[in-house]
């Protein structure tokens, strides 16, 4: 009787072992990656992100301690490092990346800069990272380590640009680096040789108050928008051919094409397709079709999708091709996914997928594997 | 939510698992002048871990290996009749990339012999400790102490006439460290040494 009981108890205890464990054991975790999310008061938030369906699970250790101020972010194309820009302490802070869990490890000392740098851009290749120092109007340019990550700046660096260089980007193919100066309403080009910058002739001007550019990926093209005067008014993008020896700019004729007010974040779909404007007044996102031969701007049937509440920085997301809109305001970060059904009215339309909160205004993002 | 210092929770954890094994004893002690000796089981052996680390943020399930050992009582109630009601005392340590997980647990057995095999099936209750081991500029890594429980069973075989071989022991183990609940599953074997009369 006490045998029968007894074999009846261990079977239960068995049955209760094997169910959760043999589910736990046979299955395997959907795809995903990580991103890294600036927000200046705690450093940097990273996530795991499910490839389809968006949901972010925090990583352990998030968020990160950086310098003061981590305004703008870089994970390097090799996915073993990151670099923030650390606007209050005029550092640079590199970090490996860990591969299983995602979790950073600050690499010291942070590499100095000029004063107050705000944003960071890389080629392509990985080879150099660009810090653009508002505060002494100047670019820096480093050599990245490419076993290390290590960064050494680069003889001649830094380099003295127009005041405010409120943003800087380096064109698709690594042969140039432009700088935006929302004061003086310019672009300064500079050709790239070995990560060493020469200005292309002289600066182009530009619309009223242009917050944000963005190149298109077969290089021909370079938008800009311009929030104009005051912040009741529609701001607009100009649009720029691009020489591609020299890298010098030329206005197109048709520049213009409208968008909400306060647009202050740009993106083109790596597609070259789609453009996108974030509409930090109007806190939505205007969307427009590229096209391919002139780059000519047309907006999209549906011609803003909704956001979080002022949207200042747009990425895409190159594994689970979103677009991400991060919103200081709400203090999120909508996951938009692209229709792209070729021939479709809505092609190249955003629809969001997921939000999540990162407790903080976010300020950029940038992402792993 | 991450804890970085668990000295004291650490200590209060000894003090209750400490506690337990005493209970265990006085269980055993309170029955020692009945008619069966008492009989013990030391079980020391090899134990590999399938950690639920997604919820941490990794990008997949974690391997590790360490070791499990466990005091148990296969019998308390020590009467002619047969009774397959005991009790066992586990602990267990899996190390892996980044990460150490320490299991404390206790619970009611039961076991039953059949043909020369031992099974036995348990539920256990404890404590565990996670340590994150990705080094910070400030601190050395993250800790977190946890609530776990245990489903389990398994198989030994007698070998020699005080040692068996435990073929394999599954655990499904609950922890809800850092705040996040994790579904493992353990898998131990190793060797079995026995005390007292059976």
């Amino acid at each position: 009787m006490m045998q029968k009981k007894g074999i009846t108890l261990l079977a239960v205890c068995i049955a209760l072992a094997g169910l959760p464990g043999c589910n736990s054991f046979f299955s395997s975790t959907s795809a995903n990656h990580v991103a890294y999310v600036t927000v200046p008061n705690e450093g940097i938030a990273a996530y795991r992100i499910d490839n389809s369906s968006g949901l972010p699970t925090s990583i352990i250790g998030s968020p990160f301690v950086t310098g003061n101020s981590p305004f703008s972010i870089q994970v390097h194309p090799s996915k073993k490092f990151l670099y923030v820009a650390n606007t209050a302490d005029n550092t640079i802070s590199l970090f490996k990346i860990d591969a299983s869990s995602g979790a950073l490890t600050e690499v010291m000392p942070r590499t100095p800069t000029g004063l107050n740098p705000a944003v960071l851009s890389m080629d392509s290749t990985g080879a150099f990272l660009y810090a653009s120092n508002n505060g002494s109007s100047t670019i820096s340019a480093y050599a990245i380590d490419a076993g290390s990550g290590v960064l050494t700046e680069i003889p001649g660096s830094p380099v003295a640009t127009s005041t405010g260089p409120n943003s800087i980007t380096v064109s698709p193919t690594g042969k140039f680096l432009y700088v935006l100066d929302t004061n003086l309403q310019l672009i300064t080009a500079y050709t790239i040789t070995s990560g060493t910058l020469q200005a292309v002739g002289s600066p182009s001007a530009v619309g009223v108050a242009p917050f944000a550019f963005a190149v298109e990926p077969t290089e021909h093209f370079m938008y800009v928008v311009n929030a104009g005067s005051n912040a009741i008014t529609n701001g607009n993008i100009s649009q720029y051919s691009i020489n591609s020896t020299t890298g010098a700019l030329t206005l197109l004729p048709g520049s213009g094409s409208p968008v909400g007010t306060n647009p202050v974040a740009m993106l083109v779909h790596p597609s070259g397709k789609y453009l996108y404007v974030a509409n930090s007044g109007t806190s939505n996102v205007s969307q427009f079709t590229i096209d391919p031969t002139t780059g000519v701007l047309t907006e999209l049937t549906t011609t803003t999708v909704s956001s979080g509440s002022t949207p200042v920085f747009m990425v895409f997301d190159p594994i689970s091709g979103f677009v991400d809109v991060g919103s200081q305001g709400s203090k999120n970060i909508t996951e938009y996914s692209v229709n792209q059904n070729n021939g479709v009215l809505d092609s190249g339309t955003l629809a969001a997928v997921n939000t999540f909160i990162t407790n903080d205004p976010p300020t950029s993002m940038s992402f792993g594997k | 939510m991450i804890i970085r210092t668990q000295g004291t929770r650490l200590q209060t954890t000894a003090a209750t698992v400490t506690g337990l094994i005493f209970l265990v004893l006085l269980l055993c002690a309170s029955s020692s002048a009945q008619e069966i000796p008492l009989h013990m089981e030391l079980f020391g052996g090899y134990s590999y871990m399938h950690f639920d680390s997604p919820p941490l943020g990794f990008a997949d399930y974690s391997n590790l290996n360490g070791g499990n050992v466990s005091l148990s009582v296969p019998h308390i109630f020590r009467t002619r009749q047969y009774h397959p009601l005991g009790v066992v005392v586990d602990a267990s340590a899996n190390y892996g990339s980044h990460l150490t997980v320490y299991n404390f647990l206790v619970g009611p057995q039961v076991t039953v012999d059949k043909k020369g095999y031992t099974f036995f099936g348990r539920v256990l209750f404890g404590k565990s400790r996670e340590h994150f081991d990705i080094q910070q500029v400030f601190f050395p890594g993250y800790s977190s102490l946890g609530r776990s429980i245990a489903v389990g069973g398994g198989v030994q075989k007698n070998w020699r006439s005080q040692v068996a071989v435990r073929i394999i022991q599954v655990d499904y183990i609950y922890n809800n460290n850092f705040s996040i609940s994790q579904n493992n599953l353990r898998v131990s074997t190793g060797l079995v040494f026995q005390f007292g009369g059976k």
